[in-house]
Formats: structure tokens, C-alpha cells, sequence
């Protein structure tokens, strides 16, 4: 007698109402013998499948007609709080495990969506405005955002083009009137700026286009956040009308916004907005307003309704000729002139505001979501496991339940439904972890001068998220088991006794083991390219010692001591600090290396060669005699300046080896000349070199040494002071009690050279920082995994091992037996994931440094480290498997 | 009241049960039907008859023996109940009214 096809009976008997299931398949088997004597076997199998899948189908139906027709019965109910009353029983029963699981998946769950909210507050979120998608912004140039003020006027005149348009900037204001600097986040904004996002004031009134009007006494105005409002003004509502200084300006406060609105960059918020007018009388003569080649505006519009992007953009594209007439920046060269009026303006979606933020972490972030989300898997295949060796041990149960009459489609449901409460309850936990973890990032985030401002709200795309990820664990590390257990053959499990499960699950957790460990590998490879590329972009050379060195901010105000120049005061100021108790060296200079800011620009060929114009590209800065020193960079030939070069100071400079290598390779560089290219028709001196110092980074490490070429200049403001304990506070209070002693009247700005240069590494020292945890953290999960199966698979062979010892196998013997099938598995899970490592880690090029992404000697360390962490957990279950002692075994049957 | 009236399937069903001696199982039956009449019914629908027959107290089953070749599975053997075969009568005399003379109109139109 052929038994019939097991498949679509199992399926059907899923299926099958219970009452239903005896008789139908009862008649189904017999027929199928029936079937087999006329028609052979094979017709009879498809037979088989064809009435079963009829029958699943008709006989499902006709059901759920009939229990329509009687809702009485109430079954889902009934079905629901059953299984409730199953899954509560169960946890009681395994307190530990249950403990165990939902603490696992509180932290897996709560990285993916600690990390998620951060993503989505910073790249899916729209502004907390009204209709954020009505926002747009205008781009001057498709690669280039800013424009100029005197292209602002040209765009505000044309009122008909959109509902409402604004510009802004970012900028910093200093609330102290001297002393150390004491800076507010600012805003300069257009008339409209509150009128484009919608916003209305929390108290007072908020900037409309009268306070925008270059000149007038009326428009010297500010408006205040409303956490501003809280920290400086307690929340009171005396903070309208109070005056604030702000260097030159004092303004009065009219206004507070609502505390929801941060302004119109994600990632920052601002204490202050001022109106654009008023630039001009806070810079003076450096104001920006009438320069026709400053570019340093947002611009921002209100599509009006029913408007599209589209045709805002067709529109400022055939007014563009006439706006960029009228404000041609003068003595452009043909080629410049070309590339400021043919480029066109370009109008993108601005919902989400704009983030420089977002620019920087968008790709950092998405790695480490991917990184978190592979962890929450290994987690999940231990959990699998781990419910599968519950299943196993259950099997009895389920049989007797089965033969009692439950259904499978019961048991099933049960199953997952306990896995969906273990991962809802971790999930539930996660949101917990989420909003700690998340806050802890973000202060990851912040670099000193720049916090990171980003409130993490759970919105409907958080919840979604969780939900999704809650199911799908579920899912992943419930579904298996689940099956497993509703498939049990009663008859079998009751005739057998037998508590030794089926190969299938020895299998499925081999196979989970392999799983695990290819993904892991991945992690730790990923791990160990990011944890390398940090280190060896901080280590290295820098051609300057930050570790000593402070630097410090001068800005000077219109004094009323002394009517000297700045220059002269910032001479004094020198001289003073210079000879303060500890101080090594000092010396000035327009930038500090590695502070973000740039002036380049392109030199004329030297005699002899043509080089292409990047490479002609040079970097430059501005210092006073023994800035060199001061900062630690050596002086290879020639001299440095002196004070008396400063007659000369046009003529004159220090380049470095770049530098001389491209424009005078082989030649001695001292007395050669260079000459930068100029506007049209002006004539640019030949600067002569009379030094060479070592290359020294210029932006950050990772940016390598452009050619840098140094000039003199007597009162550039920034300070750099050198002493023994550089970075101390009581150093830092030595110098500012100097400068006091100098002149009473500087507002300065400290900070350490060496915090400076750690800033251009945040985004390296993140992503090494996370990588490396979670990478530990998988090598960790994935070993527990791998000890897990281990283990109870040593259990399950305790009897077998036992006949072995006593017909004469060594503890060397067993040992070797479990290792192999373990190393086996092992071998196999490390192959995989090597292979997947070759092609995954090209994702990561962008951001590794120093080392290509297949980086054969990385992936070979991660595979060793892995393998031996995996040795271990095989081993340790191996040595208690080889010491069961026979006689017991045996005895106990 | 309007009595409620058999299926078709039904009816096939509970004849075939008559035929088989008033006490039968689900494999006979379907051969049954599948040799006398001429068109195709389908597996669940007799099951799904079956089951609304018994539900409607025209049928009662009890379990029976369970073979080898079942996989030991127990038969479930339905018997035809008094109201059962009271409605199975009153359907058959529906018919033959309605059946009444109209053979020869009948046959005149399918010629």
C-alpha cells in the first residue's frame, strides 16, 4: 500500500475544520488507492493534489458561508482569547527565556528605531509648518544654492511668480559686550520669512516686510525662539520691548515664535532672527547687502495654489537673462561671465527645509541603519533557535493536543501568536531604548561650536516602523518554530515516545547557525574597514602639533579706551600674550588649519610648464612671523617671516612642499617667483618665495595637502598660542587675563586646536564608534548562537555518546566528533559571508580611508576573529559532551 | 410557512444514501452519484451537502471503523433520519406535479 502524498495532506489538514478533517481525508486516502490500481502512481499523486486543493478551497468556504449565517458562535473571539490564554501560560511556564527574548529584542528593535527616527527627522520629516509641500527653494545655479542679495532684489520684485518669497542666512551673534564671546544662533531673514512658513507668534509680533527696509530707524527689531525667550528672559513677558546688544546693533525684541518652529534648517535652531536690512549696519563697510559677488542667501517660496514647481522654475528660467544682467558681478573674465549667466536657475521641492546635516549623516546614517537592522537578524536566528528547541521539547504536547482534536491551524496560530507578543512586548520596550539611544547619538553627532538641534518625535512613520519591525521578527524568528510544531504527526510523536526530534530541525538550525555567522562576518568586515580608515586618518600627519596649541578668536569693538586701529591693538594684544607666564610661543593668522574655511585661487603657469588648472589651484593663508613655529611645522629651507617683511608683504611668501614640487620641480624654490591670476586688465604682483615649510593639512586630514602658499600679514585675528598645558583652563585663563591686560575691549573665542582638528573626524569617529559596537555585539550574538545549537544538540545526542564511550571511544574521540560537524557549519557560514563581504563593503567606499573596501588582510582578521570566538562556543559543549559518564546514560535508557 | 425545499445536490445525495442500503460513508456515495448521473459533482459540494443535511436533522452520522488504507482515519457513516426521508418524499412529489404532461411539450421543443 502506497501512502499518499504527505504535502497537501499536511496543507489540508491545516486547513480543515477539525469536525471536517477525519472523514474527508479518511475518503481522500482511500479513493487515492483506488486511483493508484487504475491509474498508476503518478496520475494518482496529481489526482491527489487536485482534490485536495479543491477541497481546501470549496470546503473552506462553505464553511465560512455557514458561519456567517450564524454569528452566535462568536468563533474568532473565542479563537483570540484562547490563544491569549495559551501564550500567557506558556511565559509563566519559562519565565527566563521569555525574559531573555523580550530583552534581546527591546534593544535590537529599539537600535533600528532609534537610528529610523533620527532618519527620518533628518531626511523623510516635512517642516512643522502648514502645507510644507507648497515649499520650494530656488537654487541660483543647478549645483549651487546661494545667491547674492542684489539677485534676492530681482527675485522679491517679481511678486507675481509665487504667494510669498524669502531670503536667509544662518549667522552668529555675540551677546557679550567683552570677555570671552558668548554666541546666540541667528537668523538673518526677508521681509516675508514668517509669511512663507506660516508661522504666528507665541507673544508679541512677528517681522513682516515694513521691518525690512534698508535705513530705517523702525527696522532695528528682533524676534526670539521661544526656548531663547525661556533661557534669557525666564518666559517673561517683559522680554517685549527689552533691548538686546548685539555688537554695533541694539535691537529691541517684539516677538517670540512658537516653540515648535526651529526655523528653516533641520539639524540646527536658532535663538535670534533679524531682519536682512539690518546687515548693513551690523558689518559697516564689510556689509554684504551691495556686493554683487558675495553669495551667501537661501531663498525660499511659497508656490501659490494650484502652482507648480515646474512652471515657477519655466518662469524664472525666461526671466533669468534680465536678472543676471542686472546683477553682474564687475570685471568678470569672458570664461567667468559665461558661467555666471548660463547656468540655470533651478527650483527644487524644500518640504524638509534644507540640512547641512543631512548632507553630512544621510549616507553615515543609512550604513548604520543597515548595520543595526543586520543585527536585529542574528538576534533573530538566536531566538529561532532558541523557540525551536522549545518546540522540539514540546512535541509531545502538541500531539496530544492534536490527537484530542485542537486543530493545526490552532496550534499554528498559537505559535505565532506568542512570537508576536514577544516581539510586540520587545518592541513596546524598544521605544524606550529608541528615545535614549537616539538623544545619546545626537550628542555623538554635535561638534563643539555646532550642536546638533533635532527633536525626535514619533510620528506615523515611527509607528509604522515599529509595527513593520515588530511583525517582522516576529515573522523571522516565530515562523519556523511555529510550523515545526503544527506540523507534528501525532501518531508518530505518540507511538515513537520518542523525544528525538527529526532531522528537519537539526537542519534548520544548522542552517540558521550559517546564517549567523555570514552575517556577522559582514558586520565585523564592515567593522574593521570603518574602525581602520578612522585610525588611520588620525594618525595621520598633520605637518602641525595641535596637542599644545589654543587658539583664539579676536573680534575687535570700536573702543572707546583708545582710538587705535585694530591693527595696532592686535599687535599689543600679541606682545602681551606672548610674554604671559607658560606661554611658549605666539603668533597670528587669518585661519586656523582644519576650521573649515578656504581662500584659493588659481595661480598663472610657471615658466617652462603647462599645468592643468587643479593643480594650479592654491590654498592660502594669511600669518604673522613665528606662526610656524607656534603651530609646529618646520621650516625645510629658506627663512620665516620677520616683522620687518612687512613693508614688502605682497611680494613676499612661505610655500610648502607641495607647492614647490608642482611649480618648480627640481629647482631650488627659494627666489623663485609666482604670480596669481587676476581680474581682467589688473595687474598682479610677483610674489617671491623665501621659504619652504613641511607639508600641512589645510581642510582635514582626509582631504590630503593642497599646494599652500603662506603670506605676511602683520593683524590677522585669529591667535595661536602655544604652552606646555595648552589645553588646560588655567592656560586658557593665563592668556584671557593677558589679552584683558592688553585691551579691554576684544571679545574673544577659545578652543583648543587639538578639539578643532577632532571635529573634521566626527563623522569618521561615529561611524568607527557604532561599527565597532555593533560589530562586537554581533561577533557576541552570533557565538551565544552557535554555543546554543551546540549545546542542545550534545543534549539530544547524550544517549548515543554514551554507547559510544562504553564500546570504547575517547574523550579525544567525542570531542572531535562534535567539533567537526560544528566547524563544518562554521566553515561554511564564514565562506558565505566572506563572499557576501566582497561585493557589500563597496557601499562603503565613499567613507573608508587609506584602504580599498575588499581589503583582503581585514577580511581575513575579521574571519579569524570570528572563527576563534565560534571554536570556543563549539568546544565548550564538546568537552561536557565527552565527559557524560556511560554507566549513567545507559541506565537511564 | 414556505417549507424549505432540498438542492439537487441534495437530493442526489440522499437517494444515493437509499440506494446504499440507508447507511453509507462518504467514498460510496460520491461513486454513486458519479455512476448514475451523467454530470460531474464535485467533491466538496457533496461534502458540504452532507454536513447541511445532518445540520438541518435530515441525516445523523456517527463514526465508524478506521482502515489501513485510510491511514487511520475513522469513516464517518450517515444514516437518512424520519424527517429526512418525509422531506426526500415531499421533494419527489413536487417534481413529479411539476413533471406532470409535459413530456410530449418537451420533446416538441428540443426537436
Amino acid at each position: 500500500m502506497t501512502p499518499p502524498p504527505n504535502t497537501p495532506k499536511q496543507l489540508l489538514a491545516l486547513v480543515l475544520d477539525p469536525v471536517d478533517r477525519d472523514d474527508v481525508i479518511g475518503d481522500l486516502d482511500e479513493q487515492y488507492q483506488e486511483q493508484i490500481r487504475a491509474h498508476g502512481h503518478r496520475r494518482a499523486t496529481l489526482w491527489y493534489w487536485r482534490q485536495a486543493a479543491q477541497l481546501a478551497w470549496g470546503l473552506r468556504r462553505g464553511r465560512s458561508a455557514e458561519l456567517a449565517a450564524t454569528p452566535a458562535r462568536g468563533p474568532m473571539m473565542s479563537a483570540l482569547s484562547a490563544t491569549a490564554r495559551d501564550a500567557a501560560r506558556m511565559f509563566r511556564r519559562d519565565r527566563a527565556a521569555t525574559v531573555a527574548i523580550v530583552l534581546s529584542l527591546a534593544l535590537g528593535i529599539g537600535a533600528n528605531i532609534a537610528i529610523f527616527s533620527i532618519l527620518n527627522s533628518l531626511v523623510f520629516r516635512s517642516l512643522p509648518v502648514p502645507e510644507a509641500d507648497r515649499l520650494v527653494q530656488l537654487l541660483a545655479l543647478p549645483t549651487r544654492s546661494a545667491w547674492s542679495y542684489p539677485q534676492w532684489e530681482q527675485i522679491r520684485a517679481r511678486p507675481g511668480l509665487y504667494e510669498s518669497a524669502t531670503a536667509w542666512t544662518g549667522t552668529q551673534f555675540n551677546l557679550a559686550q567683552r570677555g570671552e564671546s558668548n554666541f546666540a544662533a541667528g537668523l538673518w531673514v526677508s521681509g516675508d520669512f514668517f509669511k512663507v512658513f506660516q508661522v504666528r507668534p507665541s507673544l508679541g509680533r512677528l517681522l513682516g516686510a515694513a521691518d525690512d527696509v534698508r535705513g530705517s530707524p523702525e527696522a532695528q527689531v528682533a524676534v526670539v525662539s521661544h526656548g531663547f525667550w525661556q533661557r534669557h528672559f525666564g518666559g517673561s513677558d517683559d522680554a517685549i520691548g527689552a533691548r538686546l546688544s548685539l555688537g554695533r546693533l541694539a535691537v529691541t525684541v517684539v516677538g517670540v515664535t512658537p516653540p515648535g518652529f526651529f526655523g528653516p534648517e533641520v539639524g540646527r535652531s536658532f535663538d535670534l532672527i533679524l531682519p536682512l536690512s539690518l546687515e548693513a549696519q551690523f558689518r559697516g563697510r564689510g556689509s554684504m547687502l551691495d556686493q554683487r559677488s558675495s553669495w551667501w542667501l537661501s531663498i525660499v517660496a511659497r508656490l501659490p495654489a494650484g502652482g507648480t514647481r515646474g512652471s515657477l522654475e519655466a518662469a524664472l528660467r525666461s526671466l533669468q537673462p534680465r536678472i543676471r544682467e542686472a546683477t553682474l558681478p564687475p570685471g568678470l573674465r569672458p570664461e567667468a561671465l559665461a558661467a555666471y549667466l548660463v547656468p540655470p536657475i533651478t527650483v527644487v521641492p524644500a518640504a524638509t527645509g534644507s540640512s547641512y546635516a543631512r548632507t553630512r549623516y544621510r549616507e553615515p546614517l543609512a550604513i548604520v541603519m543597515a548595520i543595526v537592522a543586520l543585527v536585529l537578524f542574528i538576534a533573530c536566528a538566536n531566538i529561532a533557535n532558541l523557540l525551536l528547541a522549545r518546540t522540539e521539547m514540546r512535541r509531545h504536547e502538541f500531539a496530544v493536543r492534536l490527537a484530542l482534536g485542537a486543530s493545526r491551524a490552532r496550534l499554528l496560530r498559537q505559535l505565532l501568536f506568542e512570537s508576536l507578543i514577544l516581539s510586540g512586548m520587545g518592541a513596546i520596550a524598544g521605544i524606550a531604548v529608541a528615545q535614549w539611544g537616539g538623544q545619546f547619538l545626537l550628542q555623538q553627532l554635535a561638534v563643539p561650536g555646532d550642536t546638533m538641534f533635532l527633536p525626535l518625535p514619533i510620528d506615523w512613520r515611527v509607528m509604522a516602523f515599529m509595527v513593520a519591525t515588530a511583525l517582522a521578527t516576529a515573522l523571522l524568528f516565530g515562523l519556523a518554530p511555529a510550523l515545526r510544531g503544527a506540523l507534528v504527526s501525532p501518531s508518530q510523536t505518540l507511538q515513537l515516545r520518542s523525544r528525538t526530534p527529526s532531522s528537519g530541525g537539526r537542519r534548520l538550525a544548522g542552517m540558521l547557525v550559517v546564517a549567523q555567522l555570514a552575517v556577522s562576518l559582514i558586520l565585523v568586515v564592515a567593522a574593521g574597514l570603518l574602525v581602520r580608515s578612522f585610525a588611520s586618518l588620525s594618525s595621520e600627519r598633520l605637518g602641525f602639533d595641535p596637542d599644545a596649541v589654543l587658539t583664539v578668536m579676536l573680534s575687535a569693538r570700536p573702543s572707546e579706551v583708545t582710538k587705535d586701529p585694530a591693527p595696532v591693538r592686535i599687535r599689543r594684544v600679541l606682545e602681551e600674550v606672548r610674554a604671559a607666564p607658560g606661554v611658549e610661543a605666539a603668533a597670528l593668522s587669518q585661519f586656523i588649519p582644519t576650521g573649515g574655511n578656504q581662500w584659493d585661487n588659481i595661480f598663472e603657469n610657471p615658466p617652462g610648464l603647462s599645468l592643468p588648472e587643479s593643480a594650479r589651484d592654491v590654498f592660502m593663508n594669511s600669518v604673522s612671523p613665528g606662526w610656524f613655529r607656534t603651530l609646529g611645522t618646520r621650516l625645510l629651507a629658506g627663512r620665516d617671516f620677520d616683522w620687518a617683511d612687512a613693508a614688502h608683504s605682497d611680494t613676499l611668501a612661505v610655500v610648502n612642499q607641495t607647492l614647490a614640487r608642482t611649480f618648480f620641480p627640481g629647482q631650488d624654490p627659494i627666489g623663485q617667483t609666482l604670480r596669481e591670476i587676476g581680474a581682467p586688465g589688473q595687474d598682479m604682483p610677483a610674489i617671491a618665495v623665501i621659504g619652504v615649510v613641511e607639508d600641512a593639512v589645510y581642510l582635514s586630514a582626509r582631504e590630503g595637502t593642497p599646494p599652500t602658499l603662506y603670506r605676511f600679514s602683520g593683524s590677522p585675528n585669529t591667535l595661536m598660542v602655544r604652552g606646555a598645558d595648552g589645553s588646560s583652563a588655567a592656560f586658557k585663563a593665563t592668556v584671557a587675563q593677558a589679552i584683558d591686560r592688553a585691551d579691554r575691549d576684544f571679545l574673544v573665542t577659545f578652543n583648543p586646536l587639538a578639539a578643532q582638528v577632532r571635529v573634521t573626524l566626527a563623522r569618521e569617529r561615529i561611524l568607527a564608534m557604532l561599527s565597532g559596537f555593533f560589530g562586537v555585539l554581533a561577533m557576541i550574538v552570533a557565538g551565544l548562537g552557535v554555543y546554543g545549537v551546540m549545546a542542545t544538540s550534545v543534549n539530544r545526542r547524550r544517549s548515543e555518546i554514551g554507547v559510544r564511550r562504553a564500546l570504547g571511544a575517547t574523550e579525544h574521540n567525542i570531542v572531535r566528533l562534535i567539533v567537526g560537524r560544528g566547524a563544518g557549519l562554521v566553515g561554511i557560514g564564514l565562506a558565505v559571508g566572506a563572499a557576501i563581504s566582497l561585493w557589500s563593503t563597496t557601499f562603503l567606499e565613499s567613507l573608508l580611508y587609506g584602504m580599498s573596501p575588499r581589503d583582503p588582510a581585514t577580511i581575513a582578521a575579521a574571519a579569524a576573529l570570528l572563527l576563534s570566538v565560534a571554536l570556543v562556543a563549539i568546544w565548550l559543549p564538546s568537552r561536557r559532551a565527552a565527559r557524560v559518564d556511560p554507566a549513567r546514560v545507559l541506565r537511564e535508557g | 410557512m414556505p417549507r424549505e425545499a432540498l438542492g439537487d445536490v441534495e437530493q442526489f445525495v440522499l437517494v444515493a444514501l437509499l440506494r446504499l442500503g440507508g447507511e453509507s460513508y462518504g467514498v460510496p456515495i460520491l461513486e454513486e452519484i458519479a455512476a448514475r448521473t451523467q454530470r460531474h459533482v464535485s467533491r466538496p459540494a457533496i461534502y458540504i451537502a452532507l454536513r447541511r443535511l445532518e445540520a438541518k436533522g435530515w441525516l445523523k452520522s456517527r463514526l465508524g471503523e478506521a482502515t489501513a488504507e485510510r491511514g487511520g482515519r475513522a469513516k464517518r457513516l450517515f444514516t437518512l433520519t424520519k424527517a429526512g426521508a418525509r422531506q426526500l418524499q415531499r421533494s419527489r412529489e413536487d417534481f413529479v406535479r411539476m413533471w406532470a404532461d409535459v413530456d410530449p411539450l418537451l420533446q416538441k421543443v428540443a426537436r
